[in-house]
């Protein structure tokens, strides 16, 4: 059963879809299995990665049951990255995606969809809504995208409200993997002025020690559709979300030797 | 003078964080404060003996009096055992002597069974390889069909089975092969 990880953010345009695409790329290019699904019916990463160019079915499609998961969901050329649009969204689709979500299906199709990944990435809508929650609710890890500015620091505490509730409510098993500074400008006086008091003023290991900086970049990434590793011009900007995703897979390391699993000492290597 | 800091959702930021990370509880952010054990939620430990296989009562096809009941108790065993789908019994012309939870027609499983046996059998010849007899057939993203080729007295019959993709489900299959070919078996 591969794990479920959701990117989210209470609030829009901090780099959720751009996260969500390059650090699925970058987990694929470390050898794991990943379905990156589209769950937000906005589509932005539908639009980002062009997946309409091979089906215009996704998500909502295959939880109406309308379509199987090989007819909306493609491996990429990186072979081990796969892509789920969010598939047909009219106001009929978007109304029945959050009844699927606030009913539970949605969750159980991710679980049942995890099966033939190591990692589910999902793009989530920003806000706090019951897709958002239903999302949450299916996932093992949720990782916060925010930027280095006032407003999108100061929209945290709603996001970490939610994911404390669900952890209690519903998902004891949820836990919150890191926020990602995006769009960091170090040449923002003000923003390295905050982003020193953030590192000192929030809990070690709640933001990864890993930003991403800003870089025109990701605009010819998006005209193209692809994630920024695959442009030639983006070896740098790529190589941020390549160590975000080692630092990642460190900390779930770690994690999984703080929850007490007992080593093999006594049986040897072989 | 602060920027962040002092704001107010700043602070409940960081008094969540605080509670959220003490949860992970990370060896890198534990060095000034003792490792806590991991305190497990009631509700987890439901959640994971939810998920154990409940005991399933068996009936044995033994004690069953006619040949059909017990070949149709034999699979319907299996798939219980191992969650298949579904699974048929058939001869080399498909008819069918034990059919438990067919997808389609039981009519359209004896055929298919009979065009999956032919193409097994001529695979193994084309191939060079006479005597194949398994057939594995992913038939989406979840299900596989596995097609066993078994003789009695140089008869072949056929075991068809839907199962999930995930399982190794071979032993499964030859257990309850040896169970099917004693019973037919029997004068």
């Amino acid at each position: 059963m591969g794990k479920i990880v959701t990117i989210a953010s209470q609030k829009g345009g901090v780099g959720k879809t751009t996260t969500a695409l390059n650090f699925s790329y970058s987990l694929s290019r470390l050898g794991e299995r990943v379905l990156l699904i589209d769950a937000d019916p906005q589509g932005g990463m539908s639009i980002a990665t062009n997946i309409r160019k091979k089906t215009g079915r996704g998500l909502i499609d295959y939880l109406a049951g309308k379509s199987q998961l090989k007819e909306v969901a493609f491996y990429t050329k990186e072979k081990k990255m796969a892509i789920m649009g969010i598939g047909t969204v009219d106001p009929d689709s978007i109304h029945q995606l959050e009844d699927w979500a606030r009913k539970g299906a949605l969750s159980r199709a991710l679980q049942h969809i995890a099966k033939h990944f190591d990692y589910i990435v999902i793009d989530a809508p920003a806000g706090l809504g019951s897709l958002t929650i239903a999302l949450l609710e299916a996932s093992q890890g949720v990782l916060l995208a925010s930027q280095c500015r006032a407003l999108s620091l100061k929209t945290l505490p709603k996001m970490l409200s939610l994911i404390t509730w669900v952890q209690e409510k519903t998902n004891p098993d949820l836990s919150l993997e890191g926020i990602v500074l995006t769009m960091r400008n170090r040449d923002n006086e003000t923003e390295n002025e905050m982003f020193k008091e953030i590192s000192t003023g929030f809990p070690a290991d709640l933001f990864f020690s890993n930003f991403i900086s800003y870089d025109p970049v990701y605009e010819l990434a998006s005209l193209r559709s692809i994630p920024v590793g695959m442009l030639k011009a983006g070896n740098f900007a790529a190589r941020n979300y390549f160590q975000l995703a080692i630092e990642y897979k460190e900390k779930e390391m770690l994690l999984a030797q703080s929850k007490g699993e007992e080593d093999d000492a006594g049986s040897g290597l072989f | 003078m602060t920027l962040v800091l002092d704001s107010s959702e700043i602070r409940e930021a960081i008094a969540l964080a605080s509670g959220l990370t003490s949860a992970l509880n990370l060896p890198v952010s534990a060095a000034e404060e003792k490792p806590r054990p991991l305190a497990v939620p009631a509700a987890s430990v439901k959640k994971v003996q939810d998920k154990l296989p409940q005991p399933v009562d068996e009936v044995d096809p033994t004690a069953l009096v006619y040949r059909g009941d017990q070949l149709e108790q034999v699979i319907r065993n299996m798939c219980q055992r191992s969650h298949f789908s579904g699974a048929v019994v058939t001869d080399d012309t498909g008819l069918p002597f034990a059919v438990v939870n067919p997808p389609v027609s039981i009519e359209a499983i004896s055929a298919f069974t009979t065009v999956l046996g032919g193409a097994l059998e001529r695979a193994g010849s084309l191939l060079g390889h006479h005597g194949a007899e398994y057939l594995s057939l992913d038939v989406n993203y979840e299900e596989k069909i596995i097609l066993r080729r078994f003789l009695i007295d140089d008869a072949p019959y056929y075991l068809l089975a839907i199962c999930p993709q995930d399982i190794d489900e071979r032993s499964e299959i030859e257990i309850s092969i040896d169970q099917i070919v004693s019973i037919l078996n029997k004068k």
